[in-house]
């Protein structure tokens, strides 16, 4: 499969969510989309779904026009959007059979619901309607339909929300696994999900993507610009008087016995500072300043 | 105290930020200018084109708009109460503060845009009549049809739905209940009943408020306590918690300040309801059972009206001549207690039967028996004819006491074959009364007038009718006749020759019946308030209701300068104005003067209808008569003929007792009042206009001051009932 | 396959607490109106004469409509809303999903009117032994049909467009439900029910009828505008159904 992003650009009333977005996905892919709220992952996700018109630019499946391919599209696509409602009227069994009959399953629907039900683990809930589940249950229910056909393109808004760690370690390891062979794109806050999974990430901030790569090479952009300092007493105030003024961001703040210990992130470090290996979050975090910087000038 | 406060006001400061408000605002004074025609978008062709003015723009467009606004304040209440679950915001705004209070700031903030709504709306009306009418405000008119009427059945609706609403926790069943509660409303006749837009038809020009402002007010006690008790509810079972309907209650219950207001708000709208002080059943003509051995000699009223508390004082004397009975009942009207009762001079002690409102008096068994009936307080009617059907009441600018009443208490005996009348009604004397029989004297004590009467007439049917009345005095072949009318009225008298109109039945009767029964006693003829809709003839007086000479302007055009008929679209309502009064000046001819007995179909009426009928003819030719009393005379002979449950009487016992009654009272009237017409019609066409008067004329003059029944009627008429069948 | 989706949708309305008591409040006011007005027959004729059973038809249609248009407002709300951004990830199109929703308040529709349809065929063989039924399916189809079609096209048309003018609706279905107006204000295109033209046609064929049983022979001119609200109320689906929705 081949997703490819032209020019997009969206407006909601006069503000742009999106501003010229240029991107290109070939399956097999698995990719995190990272960025502060707001920062357009949600809008670009239901662009890719085909619940968002692009005020301006294009978007083609396989070569072919999104809105003339959208079947094509949704034949082969899963999605779980951030914010969304199920039918809690029907039992979880009910439901994903409902969206097997929307989706089109026919062979195998059985088995397939089956199957999805075992991978979120609701097995015991199967035959409870959906009113009834916790919020944590109602999101691997969202999971479990997103994944229920087996989809080429697999999109999903911050799924791992609302899950417990194991389950989110489960989830994580689930995605990626699909993603062998298929395109999964997923967003999230958490740098360690992608850390762990991801072989491709975006880097999205009011509607500009920031970096696209791997996040190997995320992290060696942020060489040399994260360190740490550790400080005594009434200095504290300074550093933070720093921070303030932009010249660079506090990533961690550990009380010590001899006083505060930061590691931070800097477009120039100062050379008081002592260097260390950025992790993915540090080159993130990088990443956001550089953005901010260069959009200052 | 003061946060509760800041939390309506600023309730009250979202509400009108989301513009609903306002747009509701806006559609209830588009509605309320819609409902001033409201009149003449009903079914009720006597009330097309009433006159315009305070009362009746005030009231139509109240009482259309409250049954509009009802709904659509209503839906706008639920939708608020609701929104906190749609919007799923409750969570949030439950962690900082009680969420009763929201609930209740919710709901004043949209009582107080109610106040306001009403407010402005009631300005709008008043400024479509000044300025587009140009007709002089009377407020307490307005005062009335909008504080008492629209702004309650918008209050009533808030309650009933917010109560609905906490109860179900859901928008569709809180709205489809209220749905079904305002559907019963609009389908109810019962006064008690009708909390959407009451049961009036209109209110009165010529009485104003006084007879049926208590009935609405307390209409609207009952109605605000039992909204009260749905709220109250309501609020005994809102969630709390996230538990159910059950739980939640008990949890409610602990408040035993809400508890114990709930059960007695409910406790009060039943007792409200059945201890009601204003109505009661009406007794049916079929259930009277006459003492044939015992007959009415003498009566002799002598009644104070306190018109200022709409009661009255009595003291009635009844002479009887006994053929040995042991016992008199009395026909009673529950508003008016006994105070005591003499017979023969000795008080003794009567028996009120059960279930009736009848009194059974013990008498000796000797031929002249006195009794003595001192009773006062305020008449009643019956619970569904408030505002419509009330054949008395007694209020301040206007007394009205039909027979039917039994203000004056009925003894249910045979009648003499005169009885002699003679007595005195007291009232303010700002009031002109009308009295049965002849006028004696009139003296004034201490602001009060004092008429005395007296009169023989074969009946002891005698009413009493007072206002502050224009009297008109018309010599016509020797007889006097009185026309009392408001002078509210006076213009469309004059304009549409109603004076001329009553010399020209007088003389038209004189010269086809006879002479007039009487020359001692005049003919009155008394303008009434439209409580009691259409016409009444008892003695030598005759009523009727004020929308026969209380219509609008545009009627005028009716006739042209030679009084001839110019417009041909309203001759049908100017026609059946006349009929009315040209029906009740024959029952004096046919009622008054010849005793007709019944047999039905065989009665006064008919021949009155023909009569009235006739001389309608004369005066407007044979498309009008014809299209409005002959040809639906004919329908509603037809079609009774053709109704199933009379067609198949074994099917009756499927229907209920009052069913059978109102269908039997149907048919008889339909006989009675069409039938007997179109027969004696029947006959004129076999013997020819001028035998066929002739004979009627040789009727009158051998029967007068006399019975006439069927029988003998046929007989001097050399008719017989085959020959005048009418199929 | 639409057959299993509509099965659920079914499910999901009527498989309620909310529907269970409109059934009741239905069963309640049909039992009302068949003992206490409905036995006496209209305007003298018998109690099962078309025309009788055209108002009870009418008497008992604006509950039946309002029950009608609340259903369809959860296709609009905030639950279902939530829902979509799933369903409609799906490869069915937006046209099916309205077709669906529609097809499933219309079953449910036929569902809901068989109630007080079946209550008052069991009170007609029971009280009279009456089973001549083949004239009232008649007039269900003339009377309850068009109405709950148009009302479901207008709803479905509203409600796409904000589902406050649905709420909005409802006042409005009550109340030309409920009042009958005389023919003046609502002239006979605009009567949704058909309850005013019934009001006037049975005014003009039964008074002064000369016959027992007159014919309830509907004039085609009416029969014309209920044909014109099917028409409308498919129309009205056909747009939602067609006009993209995407922002």
């Amino acid at each position: 499969m081949n997703i490819k992003l032209e020019n997009i650009s969206k407006k909601y009333k006069g503000v742009k969510a999106l501003d010229n977005i240029n991107l290109e996905i070939n399956s097999p892919a698995m990719i995190g989309f990272v960025g502060p709220n707001g920062a357009g992952k949600s809008t670009l996700m239901k662009m890719l779904v085909g619940q968002l018109l692009p005020t301006s630019g294009s978007i083609t499946v396989d070569g072919v026009p999104l809105n003339k391919n959208e079947k094509h599209l949704k034949e082969r696509l899963g999605y779980l959007p951030q914010d969304f409602g199920l039918y809690e009227e029907l039992t979880v069994e009910e439901f994903l059979d409902y969206m097997a009959c929307l989706k089109g399953i026919k062979e195998n629907k059985g088995e397939s619901i089956d199957r999805v039900i075992s991978m979120t683990s609701l097995e015991e809930k199967r035959k409870f309607r959906i009113k009834t589940l916790s919020g944590g249950q109602k999101q691997r229910v969202g999971i479990a339909q997103a994944i229920l056909n087996n989809p080429e393109l697999l999109i999903v808004d911050e799924p791992t929300v609302g899950l417990d760690p194991e389950e989110r370690i489960k989830f994580r390891n689930l995605f990626s696994e699909g993603s062998k062979d298929k395109i999964v794109i997923l967003s999230t806050h958490i740098i360690e999900d992608i850390e762990s999974i991801c072989n491709s990430i975006i880097v999205l901030n009011k509607g500009n993507i920031l970096f696209v790569g791997q996040p190997s090479e995320l992290v060696k952009e942020a060489l040399d610009h994260v360190g740490t300092i550790e400080i005594k007493g009434n200095d504290r105030e300074k550093i933070l008087e720093s921070e303030m003024k932009g010249e660079f961001k506090i990533t961690s703040t550990v009380i010590t016995p001899n006083g505060t210990k930061y590691r931070v992130v800097s477009e120039s470090l100062p050379s008081s500072f002592e260097k260390i290996t950025p992790s993915l979050e540090d080159a993130y975090v990088y990443c956001m300043l550089k953005g901010e910087v260069q959009n200052g000038k | 105290m003061a946060n509760k406060i800041l939390l309506v006001k600023n309730e009250i400061k979202y509400m009108f930020k989301e513009k609903v408000i306002i747009l509701l605002i806006l559609a209830t004074c588009i509605i309320l200018a819609i409902g001033i025609n409201s009149l003449n978008m009903t079914n009720d062709f006597n009330l097309f084109y009433i006159k315009r003015n305070s009362s009746t723009i005030s009231f139509n467009s109240a009482k259309f708009g409250a049954t509009i606004c009802s709904l659509l304040f209503a839906l706008f209440t639920v939708l608020k109460l609701d929104k906190d679950k749609r919007k799923r915001s409750r969570t949030i705004v439950e962690s900082n503060l009680d969420y009763l209070y929201i609930i209740g700031a919710r709901i004043f903030s949209i009582i107080f845009y109610a106040v306001i709504t009403t407010i402005i709306g009631m300005i709008a009306v008043m400024a479509i009549q000044k300025l587009i009418y140009n007709i002089p405000i009377d407020i307490s008119y307005y005062l009335f049809s909008y504080l008492i009427i629209f702004f309650p059945t918008l209050l009533f609706s808030i309650l009933m739905i917010s109560g609905l609403y906490l109860l179900t926790e859901s928008l569709d069943m809180s709205v489809i209940t209220f749905g079904m509660i305002f559907i019963n409303s609009l389908e109810s006749n019962n006064y008690l009943l009708t909390w959407v837009r009451t049961n009036l038809d209109i209110v009165s020009d010529f009485a104003g408020i006084g007879p049926i402002g208590n009935t609405i007010i307390y209409n609207r006690l009952l109605w605000f306590l039992i909204s009260l008790s749905i709220f109250g509810i309501g609020l005994l079972f809102r969630r709390r918690y996230e538990s159910g309907v059950g739980s939640s209650f008990l949890i409610n219950m602990k408040s035993k300040g809400l508890l114990t207001l709930t059960i007695l708000v409910i406790l009060g709208s039943g007792c409200t309801y059945t201890k009601e002080p204003y109505t009661m059943e009406l007794m049916n003509d079929l259930d009277i059972s006459i003492d044939e051995n015992i007959c009415l000699d003498g009566i002799c009223p002598e009644i104070k009206f306190d018109s200022e508390n709409g009661e009255m004082d009595a003291h009635v004397s009844y002479s009887f001549i006994n053929n040995g009975s042991n016992t008199i009942k009395f026909d009673i009207n529950d508003g008016l207690k006994i105070n005591s009762l003499k017979v023969n001079g000795e008080e003794i002690v009567y028996q009120k039967i059960k279930n009736k409102n009848v009194i059974e008096v013990s008498i000796p068994d000797v031929e002249k028996v006195n009794v003595d009936i001192f009773y006062s307080g305020s008449v009643k009617c019956d619970k569904n004819g408030v505002g419509r059907g009330m054949p008395g009441y007694i209020s301040k600018e206007s007394i009205y006491l039909l027979e039917a009443s039994n203000w004056i208490f009925r003894p249910l005996i045979a009648e003499g074959d005169m009885i002699d009348i003679s007595g005195y009604y007291i009232a303010p004397d700002y009031l002109t009364m009308v009295v049965p029989g002849r006028l004696v004297d009139v003296e004034t004590i201490d602001g009060n007038k004092k008429w005395i009467f007296e009169y023989s007439s074969h009946t002891a049917d005698i009413g009493a009718f007072a206002a502050k009345y224009e009297k008109a005095q018309i010599e016509v072949n020797n007889v006097a006749v009185e026309f009392y009318y408001t002078p509210k009225h006076e213009e469309y008298v004059d304009n549409m020759k109603i004076v001329d109109h009553i010399k020209s039945m007088m003389e038209y009767y004189t010269q086809n019946i006879g002479e007039y029964y009487s020359k001692d006693y005049p003919l009155k003829i008394v303008e009434v308030s439209i409580y009691k809709r259409g016409g009444h003839s008892s003695e030598n007086v005759i009523t009727f209701a004020e929308n026969t000479i209380n219509r609008d302007n545009s009627m005028y055009s009716i006739l042209n300068k030679n009084n001839e008929i110019e417009d041909f679209r309203k001759v049908d309502i100017y026609a059946n104005d006349l009929n009315l009064i040209a029906h009740e000046v024959a029952h004096q001819w046919w009622g008054t003067g010849v005793n007709v007995i019944d047999d039905t179909p065989w009665s006064c009426e008919g021949l009155a209808n023909y009569f009235s009928y006739k001389y309608i003819q004369k005066e407007f030719g044979d498309m009008v008569s014809s299209g409005v009393f002959l040809q639906p005379w004919k329908y509603r002979v037809n079609e009774l003929k053709n109704y199933y449950y009379i067609n198949n009487d074994d099917m009756k016992e499927k229907l209920n007792e009052r069913f059978i009654r109102s269908l039997e009272m149907e048919k008889r009237q339909a006989e009675l009042y069409y039938l007997m017409p179109l027969k004696l019609l029947k006959g004129e066409e076999i013997q020819g206009e001028k035998v066929f008067l002739e004979g009627i004329q040789g009727v009158y003059r051998r029967h007068l001051l006399k019975d006439l029944t069927y029988d003998e009627f046929l007989q001097e008429m050399n008719l017989t009932r085959e020959a005048i069948d009418v199929d | 396959m639409l057959i299993n989706l509509l099965r659920y949708e079914i499910k999901r309305i009527v498989w309620s607490k909310k529907y269970l008591y409109i059934v009741l409040l239905i069963v309640a006011s049909t039992y009302d109106l068949l003992t206490r007005l409905i036995t006496g027959g209209y305007m003298g004729t018998a109690p099962f004469s078309d025309w009788t059973y055209t108002l009870f038809l009418n008497l008992i249609s604006p509950l039946l409509m309002v029950a009608m248009i609340f259903i369809i407002s959860n296709t609009f709300n905030d639950k279902e809303m939530r829902a979509r951004s799933i369903v409609l990830s799906s490869p069915i199109s937006q046209t099916q999903y309205y077709i669906l929703k529609s097809a499933a308040v219309f079953v449910t529709f036929i569902l809901t009117s068989l109630v007080p349809i079946f209550m008052s065929f069991i009170y007609y063989k029971a009280m009279f032994g009456y089973n001549e039924f083949g004239s009232f399916i008649n007039l269900i189809f003339v009377f309850l049909f068009p109405t709950f079609i148009f009302f479901l096209g207008l709803s479905m048309f509203l409600g796409k467009i904000n589902i406050k003018l649905i709420y909005g609706l409802i006042p409005v279905a009550f109340l030309m439900g409920a009042l009958n107006l005389g023919g003046n204000i609502i002239p006979i295109w605009a009567d949704i029910f058909g309850n005013n033209f019934f009001n006037m046609y049975s005014f003009s064929m039964l008074i002064g009828r000369e016959m027992e049983v007159v014919p309830f022979e509907m004039p085609s001119s009416f029969i014309y505008t209920r044909l014109g609200f099917i028409l409308l109320g498919i129309m009205f689906l056909v747009y939602t159904c067609k006009k993209g929705e995407k922002k």
